[in-house]
């Protein structure tokens, strides 16, 4: 399988696919404020016309560019342009301060470069596998292991779970709007035939990540921190094999913690390049020197939050269960290509999927020579202002989510949902786990009913099943770790007090 | 959310917006009985109100439970009319645009939404104010047409 995909890999139109979205996404990453979830909710439409695996390799190499490109205005401006460039940002940008802004971005690029391909090779590795057992899954285990991802989301992918609760259960609610998936009934949808058909995934997206930054930048002061600071220069400077092979334990720790942490659901990228930042500097042998501008300090978080994009995708391609926002959106794009994420995705389009693993890999290539020629390109993009950049998101945000059904109603749907997530992100509750609301809440339901409908309504069907029972089980152990985990954090504050 | 806006206070953003989840699931929950039939096959407890009744109570509860949380917690002020009247003003000229969008076209909408936007942020060259979202929404249109076979209204 993996030559057959390789050969299905020689094509102009995947080499071209891939590093248009290379460059695009370390284009767009490079903007504050523009992500790679709202790059790629932008770029969907394009792919409509494109064969799945050139459609999903831009895709994916969007996602690539995306985060390290975000590392570029973190190094040169201490403005992260995505949260887990924030980081990097701590010994980059005092890097760049000293004159070795180009140094700081090379070890980024080669360290992104490396976390990628190793999160890339696990992902091949474990992806089938985890597929083929969860093909044994009867709607039962698939009930209790669609819980288990959202009380994970919930409890561990940070700030306050009481929000983080509020937003899946809102995001499962607009997931369930539309005709009933057992008896066809129609559920809110207000006598409207187009709504029939539910909330369409990517017209929420493009309305949650792209139209509600311009609200948020509508409501925030015209001025922007682009503006303000200073482009420190970037000085003449060297960065040799040697001195990446130096830091060879760092690159394959923060990889293995980036990739690891990327295949539980809701935590994003951002936890793992602070995790494996901590553990650089703890291992480091000149810890004092983190925060002044270490190699470390850049090395780390950088192989961490890139590694996070190959372990995310194992559970949202084996399972249909996405790992966070940017992965979510990916997997609306495989949706619309007509591969399925889920246990079947491998059985039947195996071919498909494994070539788009090896491009992934393949695309390092690119991704290291038009990062090394980019970065100069992208200090200047990051001066772009604003008022200059928002109205021309607005005219794309319009197309794509016109351009799914190619119908208005979606493009309504796509306002509603940007005011909504306007509100809630000024409000400070978090996105990612309304979007994994969003698509869990229709196969939840589904699974649920379909578990409770077989067993004539006993709840025993949840504990007869070995796989089901495990599910509770490890759900019932992350709320606990969770209680204790705060128990332990606020007894010493009790105990100074 | 700017970390900068965040003061303690007791109606702020977050109590206004568990406010509104409660009314829009105190009403979601009238909708469901009042308008979603209901068919029997089998067991009646299961039917099409019954998930959507269970996640519609638990917003109701975790929002009021927000609600009480959010009186001794720090949350971002509501913010001032000017920033409201930017937002409101892009939000009618996209409702204004999409209503007359199957008339005007989607050149002509998406550069009126794309223009006040402009406007709204504080641009007042008129290169970047009418000329760059005229470009733009004009190659927009001439690749959705012609690249990606998309019939624009």
């Amino acid at each position: 399988m993996l030559l057959d995909a390789f050969h299905a890999l020689m094509n102009i139109w995947v080499l071209i696919a891939a590093v248009a979205g290379i460059v695009i996404g370390i284009i767009i990453g490079a903007i504050p404020g523009l992500g790679p979830t709202m790059a790629i909710a932008l770029l969907i439409p394009v792919t409509f016309s494109m064969a799945p695996i050139p459609a999903i390799t831009l895709l994916l190499g969007v996602y690539q560019g995306a985060i390290f490109g975000g590392s570029i205005s973190a190094i040169l401006l201490n403005v992260p342009g995505t949260p887990s460039s924030a980081a990097t940002a701590i010994d980059g940008h005092a890097m760049a301060r000293r004159g070795e802004g180009g140094r700081a971005l090379r070890i980024a690029l080669y360290a992104s470069v490396a976390g990628n391909i190793f999160s890339c090779l696990v992902l091949m590795m474990l992806a089938q596998p985890l597929a083929s057992v969860a093909l044994d899954f009867g709607p039962a285990e698939m009930a209790t292991l669609m819980v288990f991802a959202l009380t994970v989301i919930v409890l561990f992918s940070g700030g306050v779970r009481l929000d983080a609760a509020i937003m899946a259960l809102l995001g499962i609610f607009a997931g369930i709007v539309g005709l009933d998936p057992i008896e066809g009934t129609p559920r809110f949808t207000f006598g409207s035939f187009a709504m029939e058909n539910g909330l369409q995934l990517i017209p929420v997206l493009v309305g949650l990540f792209a139209m509600s930054e311009v609200f948020l930048q509508l409501f925030k002061s015209k001025h922007s921190d682009a503006q303000k600071a200073e482009i420190p220069e970037l000085l003449p400077s060297k960065l040799g094999f040697v001195d990446m092979w130096r830091m060879r334990v760092t690159l394959l720790w923060s990889s293995l913690i980036g990739t690891f942490v990327g295949i539980l659901p809701g935590i994003g990228s951002t936890v793992p390049a602070f995790m494996s930042y901590s553990l650089a500097r703890s291992r480091s042998r000149k810890p004092e020197a983190f925060g002044h501008g270490a190699d470390e300090g850049v090395a780390a978080p950088e192989a961490a939050n890139n590694a996070v994009t190959g372990g995310a995708l194992i559970p949202t391609l084996a399972l249909g269960i996405p790992g966070d926002a940017v992965t979510a959106v990916i997997l609306g794009a495989f949706m619309l290509q007509g591969l399925a994420p889920g246990p079947f995705l491998f059985r039947d389009y195996g071919v498909e999927v494994y070539a788009i693993f090896e491009a992934l890999i393949l695309s390092s290539i690119p991704t290291i020579l038009f990062g090394l020629l980019l970065f100069k390109v992208a200090v200047h993009v990051i001066r772009i202002q604003p008022r200059h950049l928002f109205p021309s998101v607005i005219i794309l945000a319009l197309l794509g989510a016109f351009s799914v059904n190619n119908s208005l109603t979606d493009v309504w749907v796509m306002l509603g949902a940007g005011f909504v997530g306007f509100i809630l992100r000024r409000s400070g509750f978090p996105l990612p786990p309304l979007l994994i609301g969003l698509i869990l809440g229709k196969p939840l339901e589904q699974s649920l009913r379909q578990a409770l409908l077989t067993s004539n309504g006993s709840v025993g069907i949840f504990f007869h099943s070995s796989i089901a029972m495990t599910f509770i089980v490890i759900t019932i152990l992350c709320v606990v770790a969770s209680i204790a985990y705060d128990f332990v954090k606020r007894r010493p504050k009790a105990g100074s007090k | 959310m700017n970390q900068h806006e965040i003061t303690k206070r007791h109606f702020g953003m977050t109590t206004l917006t568990c406010l509104l989840l409660v009314v829009f699931a105190s009403l979601g929950l009238w909708v469901l009985d009042a308008q979603v039939e209901v068919y029997s096959f089998g067991s009646s407890v299961f039917d099409a109100r019954f998930f959507p009744r269970i996640i519609l109570w638990l917003i109701v509860i975790s929002a009021v439970l927000r609600l009480l949380v959010s009186r001794s917690k720090q949350q971002a002020p509501i913010g001032s009319p000017r920033s409201w009247f930017r937002v409101f003003l892009v939000v009618i000229a996209m409702i204004l645009a999409l209503r007359f969008m199957p008339t005007i076209g989607f050149l002509a909408g998406a550069f009126f939404a794309a223009a006040v936007t402009a406007l709204a942020l504080g641009e007042r060259k008129l290169i970047f104010c009418l000329g760059l979202p005229l470009m733009v929404a004009a190659l927009v249109s001439l690749g959705a047409h012609k690249g990606l076979n998309i019939p624009l209204p």
